[in-house]
């Protein structure tokens, strides 16, 4: 007989999928601009400028999710009393103000001109920060109790890399939008073995889960199914598809665009099952 | 004037009461009837709005689990035959009388008053990204109400279900082991109230010492499969300060088997995210650095 799932599933629904999915995209589509500042300037000035534009938005809406998802909205700034290590919570508010401050100073810079070796050094001071704030959740989650969540020791890895990739994914819309079309033919190369860098995490995610025996620990037989059914798919449709097109799409920009829209929509599917699998595994608990 | 004090009175810390010995709860299933006084009393006492007039049809269990609003909970588990289904109904010779009184009982009914298990290292207060979840002077875990923000990471962090965010005020609550009163020397109302002693409230070691002497009696009498849950550490989780005598399986009684702290692979899970993070970073840079337009 299975043991009784005694755990409660956490109030977190759909803010918190919003907040995951314009965390990810944000940290990574900074991510990608402050490399390409650093590293390539002389080619891409203008994309990287753009994704700057497009970052701060992101976080001023991922925030306002953030604080909307407390049971008292109020209080959104008792989470600046503490700093623990152990939580990964504390960790993660403390990354994501920093991350938000630097992602507003890059829009400013951006909006007033600033020169640039103002905009390569707050590219550089962001880089950490982004790249916490886009693993950050993985931990967060798998340091829980709950069935489904407690077994993934791969996901703060998996996050990482899926950040990057939905990152990588929206360069990719700019590029094919903007004409550009060498850029392009950069970012698709990098969605692509982020992609299959991705797929591994998955695995990893998954192994790590069902080996230790602890699927079923979503509820019964039919529901482990389902959860392995949804893995699979996420693998196929979300990584799969987008690793093929980016292979074979060369120089279409319609191709490239839905690249990037299957990636990011991936990217916000795996999410809200992510965030669905503790509700389903105890239905009456939520 | 008003929002600034509501803006900085979270972050002002007053002194911290001196310690005073450990306190807890030692739950003695084998003496428990149901009555649910303990449920009653813990309402009246911490003032809790009531859950609502339902009938369940699970036994005499209609308050089902902990809650933001219930912070105590009667488990009633029935084990007893099940009648066998015929095509006309239920067969009537299995509810046969004289086998119901036969000794030894074909069937027992099990019943535990459910409560916070105010762990020894409590996964909640760890993930608390506030500080609302405090170990109070007696080693209990305590929820300041006025500094939770209801984020909802100690629900997660729970492994046995037990605190909860309410839908009142949306803030986290759960038991406080009647912290006023232990502060003006009285029990807990839950222990006050409970008419068989099946709650026992008092300094920990002195609960332990009460516990195992119970066992060696229980020992004597003949009643075998008698066990405490949560008295010492496991090699995955701490002791508990609410522990309790069983005598069937904890699953049976809505408990985890092997408990497990949520953050005991935590280092390694950071490990892990920081490794994704730099094979990420070296695709990225290797492709900018590689990549001839």
């Amino acid at each position: 007989m299975q043991p009784r799932i005694v755990t409660k599933a956490p109030p977190w629904h759909g803010w918190v999928t919003a907040d995951l999915f314009l965390l990810s995209t944000a940290s990574g589509t900074f991510t990608m601009a402050a490399m390409v500042v650093l590293l390539r300037p002389w080619e891409m000035d203008a994309l990287a400028r753009a994704a700057f534009l497009i970052v701060f938005p992101l976080m001023l809406a991922d925030l306002a999710c953030l604080i909307l998802d407390l049971g008292d909205p109020a209080r959104f700034h008792h989470m600046l009393r503490t700093f623990k290590p152990s939580s990964p919570m504390s960790v993660g508010v403390w990354t994501i103000s920093a991350f938000s401050f630097i992602a507003f100073l890059a829009f400013i810079a951006e909006i007033l001109d600033w020169p640039q070796s103002a905009i390569r050094s707050i590219a550089a001071a962001g880089l950490v920060p982004a790249l916490v704030a886009g693993a950050y959740k993985g931990v967060l989650f798998s340091a829980t109790a709950q069935p489904g969540w407690r077994r993934m020791r791969w996901l703060g890895g998996a996050f990482a890399v899926s950040s990057a990739s939905m990152g990588a994914g929206l360069m990719l819309a700019l590029a094919a939008g903007a004409g550009q079309p060498g850029a392009a033919r950069l970012f698709r190369f990098i969605v692509m073995w982020l992609l299959v860098l991705n797929a591994l995490a998955v695995r990893r995610v998954m192994g790590s889960t069902a080996t230790t025996g602890h699927l079923s620990d979503v509820g019964d037989r039919r529901a482990a199914l389902r959860v392995s059914l949804c893995y699979t798919g996420f693998i196929v449709a979300g990584l799969g598809v987008p690793i093929v097109l980016c292979a074979i799409g060369g120089g279409n920009s319609t191709i490239d665009g839905l690249t990037a829209a299957i990636v990011l929509g991936g990217g916000l599917a795996s999410r809200q099952f992510l965030v669905a699998l503790p509700h389903r595994s105890a239905p009456n608990r939520t | 004037m008003g929002i600034l004090a509501d803006l900085f009175y979270p972050f002002r810390r007053p002194a911290q009461p001196p310690a005073r010995p450990a306190t807890g709860f030692f739950t003695d299933t084998t003496l428990c009837i149901g009555c649910k006084a303990c449920e009653v009393a813990c309402k009246q006492w911490n003032q809790l709005p009531s859950d609502g007039f339902n009938f369940t049809g699970d036994s005499y269990d209609n308050t089902q689990a902990l809650s933001g609003t219930t912070w105590r909970h009667v488990v009633f588990v029935e084990q007893f035959p099940q009648p066998q289904k015929t095509e006309s109904g239920f067969a009537p010779e299995a509810l046969d009388i004289e086998a119901l009184l036969a000794e030894p009982p074909a069937g027992r009914w099990l019943m535990m008053s459910d409560v916070c298990k105010h762990c020894g290292i409590a996964p909640c207060e760890i993930a608390c990204p506030t500080g609302a979840l405090i170990v109070n002077e007696f080693s209990n875990i305590y929820v300041q109400n006025d500094i939770c923000n209801g984020c909802g990471y100690c629900v997660a962090a729970c492994p046995f279900g037990v605190i909860a965010r309410s839908p009142l005020d949306g803030h986290a609550h759960k038991c406080t082991l009647c912290y006023d009163r232990q502060r003006d020397d009285m029990p807990p109302a839950c222990a006050k109230a409970c008419p068989t002693g099946s709650i026992q409230f008092g300094p920990i070691d002195e609960l332990r010492v009460r516990a195992h002497a119970r066992l060696e009696e229980l020992d004597a009498r003949g009643v075998s499969g008698a066990y405490l849950y949560g008295d010492s550490p496991s090699a995955s989780y701490s002791a508990l300060n609410a522990f309790f005598l069983l005598i069937d399986k904890p699953d049976r009684y809505g408990l985890p088997n092997d408990p497990e702290r949520p953050q005991l692979h935590l280092r390694g899970d950071y490990l892990r995210a920081a490794f994704g993070t730099l094979a990420a970073l070296a695709v990225i840079a290797a492709s900018l650095m590689s990549h001839v337009f």
